[in-house]
């Protein structure tokens, strides 16, 4: 592995590290074979800023004299559903927030956050059950999982599967 | 330069103001990328042509050192995310992105094309 590789390999993990729930793609750029994109889909508005102030710190980190350069594009939910839809379909789940989101689009039919329907609709009505959470919409927060780490690679397993 | 600097950046926030993201964002970046390119080519000696010219120009801004470099930077980077968004992506830039940005590009604008004399 060179170093360009190295340094995508850093980028996309720390993006994922910080900001697991929107897919990220790093690439070459077509003008300059040491400038990379880092493209972050499904951001919503509010953390559009922050997303960006990451890829920006991280410049200074793996490339402080910037021979090879980050260049941030960070896409907005509303502009991931309207030009890379398939962003939002084919997500896996990577934490248990995932999970919280899911059950709550599928409690509420709240579809506004779009990443995930797809794994929302495999999930089976016994399962959620089985999770032993509960949705407070007073307050708008799920319950925890009585033990998240093996609930959550259950919810992993039980998707694949339906998939 | 100056001169073209100058129109892009006229261009470029009119064109904003109307809404027309590709082309304001386009016209934005060049008006910044030639104030930099006048400091690079009178003071650096810079005469890179090539196709990987925009990224080296911002190689030769992190190299300056001085307050102003991290800024510069990271303006520029932003900058140049966007229009590459503009040339080669389907959707436009972020508006909203431009916006934040336009008064650390115009800073940075007038302060190489300062230097560049």
């Amino acid at each position: 592995m060179n170093a360009l590789d190295s340094i995508r390999d850093v980028v996309a993990r720390q993006v994922k590290d910080r900001f697991g729930d929107y897919p990220v793609v790093v690439q070459g750029s077509p003008e300059d074979p040491d400038s990379l994109w880092v493209q972050v889909f499904a951001v919503p508005e509010a953390q559009e800023l922050a997303v960006t102030d990451l890829i920006l710190d991280l410049q200074d980190t793996v490339s402080p004299d910037c021979s090879v350069l980050l260049l941030p594009m960070v896409k907005t939910l509303e502009v991931t559903r309207k030009y890379y839809p398939h962003y939002l379909s084919s997500e896996p789940i990577q934490s248990t927030d995932h999970v919280f989101r899911f059950l709550h689009q599928r409690q509420t039919g709240n579809y506004g956050i779009a990443t995930g329907v797809h794994a929302t609709n495999t999930l089976s009505e016994s399962f959620i059950a089985g999770l032993g959470m509960r949705y407070n919409s007073w307050v708008g927060k799920w319950s925890k999982p009585l033990r998240p780490t093996e609930k959550l690679a259950a919810a992993t397993e039980e998707l694949a599967t339906a998939a | 330069m100056r001169e073209k600097s100058d129109e892009n950046w006229r261009v470029g926030t009119e064109c904003l103001e109307n809404g027309d993201l590709n082309v304001a964002c386009s016209r934005i970046y060049y008006a910044v990328f030639q104030a930099a390119l006048a400091w690079a080519r009178t003071k650096k000696g810079f005469a890179d042509t090539s196709g990987s010219v925009h990224s080296a120009i911002c190689r030769l801004i992190s190299r300056e050192g001085g307050a102003a470099r991290v800024r510069d930077c990271r303006t520029y980077s932003q900058l140049q995310g966007l229009r590459l968004t503009a040339d080669y992506q389907p959707d436009p830039p972020s508006g909203a992105m431009l916006e934040r940005l336009l008064l650390a590009s115009d800073t940075m604008r007038q302060e190489y094309l300062k230097k560049a004399q």
